[in-house]
């Protein structure tokens, strides 16, 4: 029984973060989260309980949402500037439906993902309620297992809805297509797409429109992760190989041969070099350092009205009730990058996000069934950028000796390149059958240079040397901008799959 | 204080040094038999002339055995008990050979207030020695087994203070604890430490019956944990001797990590599996390794209990597999072992929180669980040590005991079987009319050698001494009339003999009675019954805001009216842990010792008059209402009574579901008008205030009905349908104006079934993956709170009542003929496709959905015809198809025809289909036939050649029940 004691450390962690700069800095250039992205919270009726599980935008600042009870509603007033529990407007459109953790409008409809089908919400007559809850898609198994949820994305390029099925419970596949994601066709057709999936907490696009996943910390996942969705691939857990037969008949031509199955124990680099159909992790959520429960995705589109993050994934930890940020880049054909905090202090278990172009990113949040940080049982807030440009990493790029770091900021030239101002340790995990995995192989390749450039804006940091299939987990504690402040988060870990020929 | 140089003489025969020496513990230095000291000896002790002190006696006649030697005469038998003495056939095998001679050299020494009696106190000391030793060695060959100093894990010896002090053991024996009052009839317990190994010991504890069959230690339905903690509590302070080898580790894992592959920050050796060697308090590892040394092949079951993971390995083979992070729980796995060495490695892991480990292990035909520890050694060469090792039985000696055995006396009280044969006594004892009562075994002091054998040597009480000869002195002048003694009397003298009075009061008498008053000391001021001030803190509740009456044992008079024969019976047998509230369990006696009770207490306890009253509804209505007014909504007796083991909200109440089985309905009947009329002062709340219902709309509002309501309902007994209000807040659904819709895991539905609620407060679950009307019923809709309220995880059936099942499998098949099975494919098998349903004005589903070509529209319209409701639905196709189709109406049992195209489905429900509109042809009458799953009637709906043309395009389901 660990979880009263884990949730008793965490809440020490919390305020030993919070308590550090204090100590190290004089208390007036204390920068915080809240000075750059400050949340606002948009109060929820009293006597209704809304656990959010997807949020869509509509036009006329409208709001949707869905809730884990099955509701979805409608909302006027999100986006006022102190919404208000008075001006704040919540219709029902529809209710009784199966735990909805994916809501998208399109063609004039509100498609959801439940846990068995994706329906298709019609409102005929206009009265903002729904009329017509058709079958669109339900080309999948539940057998009633709470474990067997389904995530529903927004529509891809194609204009396919991706679904990412969790497997049921944490092990096994006891239903069609648990632990694959499967992409709608506009039509309703399902088209089995990735296999390899455990136990998903969002899904969301990049800028490029590549979908991703969340996968959280089990069998074969060491950690909380972040995973690129490619067609006829494999993602990394085996219980999903039991449905290769009725993926093949779906006319899933690279889905004739079921992959090897990776060896319990080994190393993701080693298995990668076996198997050809497994794609390796875009970005781990190093366990519990970055989160414990990763969630929601969202992609920064909004062309810099959300800050200087442009393009970059911004993704939730409902257990931390965090939001994270990922800048990933592609090296060797495949997506891998590093993973930053962002922003902490969310009311209740981060779980779905959603960003308008206008820079506002809407957050949902409950904590049934798995406890979080913000103590709330559900809540809706907002981020907003107030404008000021913190001082961060903006992203990370591998080289083959070292990395490239890019600062919001130019940095000052005499700490950022003393490569004292740096600290650097890798590890990996075990990737194996049985739950998790703690983290093993440890280096502390030495940072030998760190060379800041003619616009300050970035340092190349030269690192003695580098490990394949690691996590490096960098700390900048020493590095200062031209006004002499820190980092606002000092520590980012980047996944090296693979390290660049150039 | 010669017997004590004796005794060292003795003890220096033994050869083993590290045996458990102890102290021969304080105590009163004469028998004692609690009821005897409660109620007879201050009595006894006053009484100048003895007169009317031979009730006390006649109890010492039964419980100290007297009349096994001394025959008490034909005719007289009833008024005197007899107490079956310890069976000693193999009590070897369950006590240490030093123990045997000390207690035999003296008896109370070794066990203050014992029964047994110094059989050799005139002896000359050599004398006494010399068969002392020969009865040891014949005692200790009656051995099967070597016997080793058993381990427990470090939590037990707590938790056994607990159990004892909770579970019922003070009552008897008194507090243990430091300080603890004494209680001058409390039955003293010697020191179990110098007696028992811990595995014996937690096999006696767990069964006391099976070697002391006269139930005066009754068995107290210890599971094994129980049994081996209380153990562990009084042999906590014997230290064995490490026997393991471990290696120690910290860190934070979610799974036993490879320890062969890490560093141990700690090596060292460990007696048992001891995780208090751990440095952390938490997030370390543990790796065990020792040597298990088995005589023989023996199928072995092991048992892990850890909290969190832990894995055993025998021979580097994974035997039991407990590992991942979890609360403290146990696992079990089965094994085969060879005779001989087997190295047992224990890997054990915490990741925070409690912690916990426990290895064990049952052999095959044993019923007791033993530590693995016990059989370890350090290296393999070793051998476990055998606590009696040093005790050789020697066959000369063992011979020569026996035959002492038989002639002192030993055999006339203890059963004991050599080569399944019980040993006979030889010795000849006078017929208790007989006996001088001023000499024998009944002085303290110089008792006559007779015949060069000895007399017993009795430690007793100036007080027990005066009623044995009070009794004896009845028995001389009773033998001529042969009174026989009355119902009550029988009944009083099993509650003495089995101490039933510790823990109840019938008749004033015995009990814990806070609130008795007696004029004691005639002063004319009434006092506080002492014996109860001593008592009293030796009970224990789990609910403190239930008073006295959540703590005490029950009181019993009456309570041959108030139990059933059979409970009444199961209880005294078998036991029970009825009172969730009360720690005390009550425990079994043995049927043999108190069954008479069960008639005796019918006779003398007068019946209750009073009478469930007649319903007219039928039953399944009556037990809706009986449902209703147990749960929330009506007088909520679930709020403070557990139903089928679920907790209640408030106090835990007795379970509602055994009510009918326990108590007489009539008790039940009286006793929920007026609680305070057969339970003064119970928390029982009068739900019928001057014996009106505040609840007017139920079985016309009357008290009696209600009753009669609720019992029938209860007497489902744990089939009941659980009321409303049990198993935290309910989270209930109304449809109030419109339909209420509820997507998810439906009970009897399935996993994709879809819950309709609709305000004429009739019901609707459809199976969307079978396309198939589920279940329908009336009254609430639904509670959501399963699935709202944590994970979420699991089905939930419905809320309401007059539940019907209907047919299973989809409705709708292509059949070449009538006489073409119906397939046993689901709907989605056979490519059938869910569309979903469309919401009209009044927010009423349409479900949608397609047979092949066909596009089927399927509504229900729930409708109130003779004040219930009723269910009528109708669906539509939209032809497309091609081939014969047909509809399954219903399927059952057995199917009915009845008047007017009706049919009755197994008597549960009737059901209708027709054409919607017109006349029903010849061609459209369901046909009704037999399947291998029984009746079933169907209709086609479509022809192969003309479509629905000739048929109807739309036909009515009607549902009636």
């Amino acid at each position: 029984m660990r979880y009263l004691v884990g949730l008793l450390t965490l809440v020490l962690a919390v305020v030993a973060v919070a308590a550090e700069p204090a100590k190290s800095e004089p208390a007036k250039s204390v920068r915080t989260e809240a000075d750059y992205y400050p949340l606002t919270a948009i109060p929820l009726p009293k006597d209704l309980v809304l656990e959010i599980g997807a949020i869509e935008l509509l036009p006329k600042d409208r709001l949707a949402f869905s809730t884990r009870r099955g509701d979805v509603y409608l909302v006027d007033g999100a986006y006022d500037k102190q919404p208000s529990a008075e001006k704040l407007k919540f219709k029902l459109f529809a209710g009784g439906l199966h735990e909805v953790l994916g809501l998208v409008a399109k063609d004039g409809a509100l498609y959801v993902t439940q846990r068995g089908e994706m329906t298709k919400l019609v409102d005929q007559n206009g009265d903002d309620r729904a009329d017509e809850f058709g079958t669109f898609a339900d080309g999948w198994g539940i057998n009633g297992d709470y474990h067997e949820y389904a995530f529903g994305s927004a529509p891809d390029k194609n204009g396919d809805m991706w679904v990412v099925l969790c497997l049921t419970g944490s092990f096994n596949s006891a239903s069609k297509f648990r632990g694959w994601a499967l992409r709608i066709t506009p039509e309703g057709k399902v088209i089995p797409t990735t296999s390899g999936i455990r136990s998903p907490g969002g899904i969301g696009m990049n800028a490029a429109g590549d979908m991703f996943y969340t996968d959280n910390q089990g069998p074969w996942n060491g950690s909380c992760v972040l995973k690129h969705l490619v067609p006829g691939k494999f993602v990394g857990h085996p219980a999903s190989f039991a449905w290769y037969d009725d993926a093949k008949k779906l006319g899933g031509k690279d889905f004739e041969k079921v992959p090897q199955e990776p060896l319990s124990g080994s190393r993701w680099a080693a298995e990668l070099k076996k198997i050809p159909e497994l794609v390796p992790p875009a970005c781990w959520f190093p366990y519990p350092k970055m989160g414990q429960s990763a969630s929601g995705i969202v992609c920064d589109t909004s062309g810099g009205n959300f800050g200087p993050f442009a393009e970059q994934l911004f993704v939730g930890d409902q257990s931390h009730s965090t939001i994270m940020r990922v800048a990933l880049e592609k090296v060797n054909g495949a997506y891998q990058g590093a993973c930053f905090p962002f922003r902490q202090g969310f009311a209740s278990g981060t779980l779905a996000m959603r960003l308008d172009p206008r820079g506002q990113m809407f957050v949902g949040g409950t904590n049934r069934g798995w406890g979080s940080r913000g103590t709330a049982p559900f809540a809706l807030e907002r981020v907003q950028w107030t404008g000021k440009t913190p001082f961060e990493v903006h992203h990370m790029s591998a080289r083959p000796d070292g990395f490239e770091l890019v600062f919001t900021q130019p940095v000052d030239p005499k700490t950022a390149g003393d490569a004292k101002s740096y600290f650097m340790k890798t590890y990996t995990y075990i990737y194996q059958s049985s739950y998790g995995s703690p983290e093993v192989d440890h280096t502390e390749p030495a940072i030998t240079k760190a060379e800041v450039s003619q616009d300050g804006k970035s340092v190349r940091l030269t690192v003695d040397k580098l490990v394949e299939g690691h996590v490096h987990e960098l700390t900048m504690n020493g590095v200062r901008n031209t006004a002499g402040e820190p980092l606002l988060h000092a520590e980012a870990y980047y996944t090296l799959n693979y390290i660049p020929a150039k | 204080m010669k017997y004590a140089s004796a005794l060292a003489l003795f003890v220096v025969c033994f050869t083993s040094s590290s045996l458990h020496a102890a102290p021969a513990p304080k105590g009163p230095d004469h028998v004692i038999v609690p009821a005897y000291e409660r109620f007879h000896a201050a009595k006894a002790a006053e009484s100048k002339t003895g007169a009317g002190v031979d009730e006390g006696g006649r109890l010492l006649l039964g419980e100290m055995n007297c009349t096994s030697c001394h025959a008490i005469g034909a005719g007289l038998g009833d008024w005197v008990s007899v107490k079956k003495a310890p069976l000693l056939t193999t009590v070897g095998d369950r006590v240490r050979a030093e123990w045997i001679a000390a207690y035999l050299d003296n008896p109370q020494r070794m066990k203050p207030g014992t029964t047994m009696p110094d059989l050799f106190a005139d002896l000359e000391r050599n004398d006494k020695r010399t068969r002392i030793e020969a009865l040891t060695h014949f005692l200790m060959s009656t051995a099967t087994e070597a016997q080793h100093d058993g381990f427990f894990d470090g939590g037990a010896v707590k938790r056994g203070e607990t159990q004892f002090h909770e579970v019922g053991c003070a009552a008897c024996h008194n507090s243990q604890k430091r300080g603890a009052k004494p209680i001058p009839f409390a039955m003293p317990l010697g020191d179990p430490a110098a007696k028992y190994t811990h595995d014996s010991l937690a096999t006696f504890l767990r069964d006391p019956l099976q070697v002391r069959p006269s139930g005066r230690m009754p068995h107290m339905n210890l599971n094994d944990q129980d049994a081996s903690d209380i153990a562990a509590y009084f042999l906590r302070e014997i230290k064995a001797d490490p026997n393991l080898n471990y290696t120690y580790y910290e860190g934070k894992w979610e799974r036993l990590p490879k320890f062969d592959q890490l560093q141990p920050l700690a090596a060292g050796t460990s007696a048992g599996f001891d995780i208090s060697v751990a440095k952390a308090k938490n997030n370390f590892g543990l790796r065990f390794e020792g040597y298990l040394h088995l005589a023989k092949e023996e199928r072995c079951v092991f048992r892990l209990k850890s909290d969190d993971g832990a894995k055993l390995y025998i021979d580097d083979i994974l035997i039991v597999d407990y590992d991942g992070i979890h609360p403290a729980g146990e696992k079990e796995a089965k094994a085969s072992l060879k005779e001989g060495v087997h190295k047992v490695v224990v890997e054990y892991f915490d990741g925070g929180g409690q912690t916990e480990l426990a290895a064990d292990v049952r052999f095959a035909g044993k019923q007791a669980w033993q530590s693995v520890a016990t059989f370890l050694t350090l290296t393999s060469d070793a051998k476990p040590k055998d606590i009696d090792a040093g005790f050789k039985v020697d066959a000369k000696l063992a011979k020569e005991g026996r035959r002492i055995f038989e002639n002192a006396g030993c055999a006339s009280c203890h059963e004991l079987k050599v080569d399944n044969v019980k040993l006979a006594s030889t010795l000849k004892a006078p017929a208790l009319r007989d006996v001088r009562p001023d000499a024998g075994c009944t002085t303290l002091v110089g008792s006559e050698v007779r015949g060069g054998g000895a007399v017993p040597r009795y430690a007793l009480s100036p007080a027990q001494q005066k009623s044995l000869r009070a009794a004896i002195e009845w028995a001389k002048t009773s033998f001529d009339t042969k009174p026989t003694p009355t119902t009550k009397q029988r009944v009083a003298h099993t509650f003495a003999a089995l101490n039933c009075y510790a823990c109840h009061q019938r008749d004033g008498v015995g009990g814990v009675d806070p609130n008795k008053l007696e004029d004691l000391d005639d002063d004319g001021v009434p006092d506080r019954d002492p014996t109860s001030e001593l008592l009293g803190p030796l009970f224990v509740g789990t609910t403190p805001e239930m008073g006295d009456e959540g703590r005490l044992p029950p009181k019993l008079d009456g309570v041959g009216a108030k139990l059933t024969e059979a409970y009444l019976k199961h209880i005294l047998d078998k036991g029970s842990k009825d009172r969730p509230y009360v720690r005390t369990m009550m425990p079994r006696f043995g049927g043999g010792n108190v069954l008479p009770l069960v008639a005796q207490l019918n006779e003398l306890d007068k019946p209750i008059t009073a009478t469930l009253a007649k319903l007219d509804e039928p039953e399944q209505r009556v037990k809706a209402d009986g449902r209703l007014l147990v749960g929330t909504k009506g007088f909520g007796c679930v709020k403070c009574h557990m139903f089928n083991k679920q907790k209640a909200e408030g106090i835990q109440g007795i379970d509602l579901t055994i009510v009918t089985k326990r108590v007489r309905p009539e008790w039940f009947v009286k006793y929920v008008m007026d609680p305070q009329s057969l339970r003064p002062g119970t928390r029982m709340p009068t739900i019928f205030p001057g014996g009106k219902s505040p609840l007017t709309e139920t079985l016309h509002g009357d008290a009696a009905q209600q009753i009669a309501g609720m019992w029938a309902f209860l007497s489902d007994g744990s089939q009941a349908a659980t009321p409303i209000g049990v198993g935290g807040q309910p989270i209930e659904l109304v449809a109030d104006k419109e339909p209420v819709i509820y997507r998810g895991f439906i009970q009897g539905a399935g996993v994709r079934a879809i819950g309709v609620g609709y305000p004429e407060k009739v019901n609707l679950a459809f199976d969307a993956e079978d396309l198939r009307p589920a279940l329908l019923w009336r009254g609430s809709f639904i509670d959501a709170a399963k699935h709202w309220t944590g994970r979420g995880n699991g089905f939930q059936g419905p809320m309401g009542d007059e539940i019907i099942q209907l047919a299973p499998g989809p409705n709708f098949a292509k059949l070449r003929d009538k006489y073409d099975p119906w397939p046993v494919k689901s709907a989605r098998e056979l490519g059938y496709q869910f569309r979903g349903y469309t919401l009209d004005d009044s927010r009423t589903p349409t479900f949608q959905y397609r047979i092949d070509g066909i596009l089927v529209t399927d509504r229900f319209h729930p409708y109130v015809k003779d004040q219930k409701a009723k269910m009528l639905r109708s669906m539509t196709f939209h032809d497309k198809g091609d081939q014969n189709y047909w509809f399954r109406v219903a399927t059952g049992r057995e199917i009915k025809p009845l008047a007017d195209n009706w049919y009755d489905v197994d008597g549960l429900y009737r059901v209708r289909v027709g054409v919607a509109r017109g006349q029903t042809q010849e061609s459209q009458r369901p046909i009704l036939r037999k399947s291998p799953f029984g009746d079933e009637l169907i209709v086609k709906v479509r022809d192969a050649e003309v479509g629905f043309q000739s048929f109807a395009p739309s036909i009515n389901h009607e549902f009636d029940w």
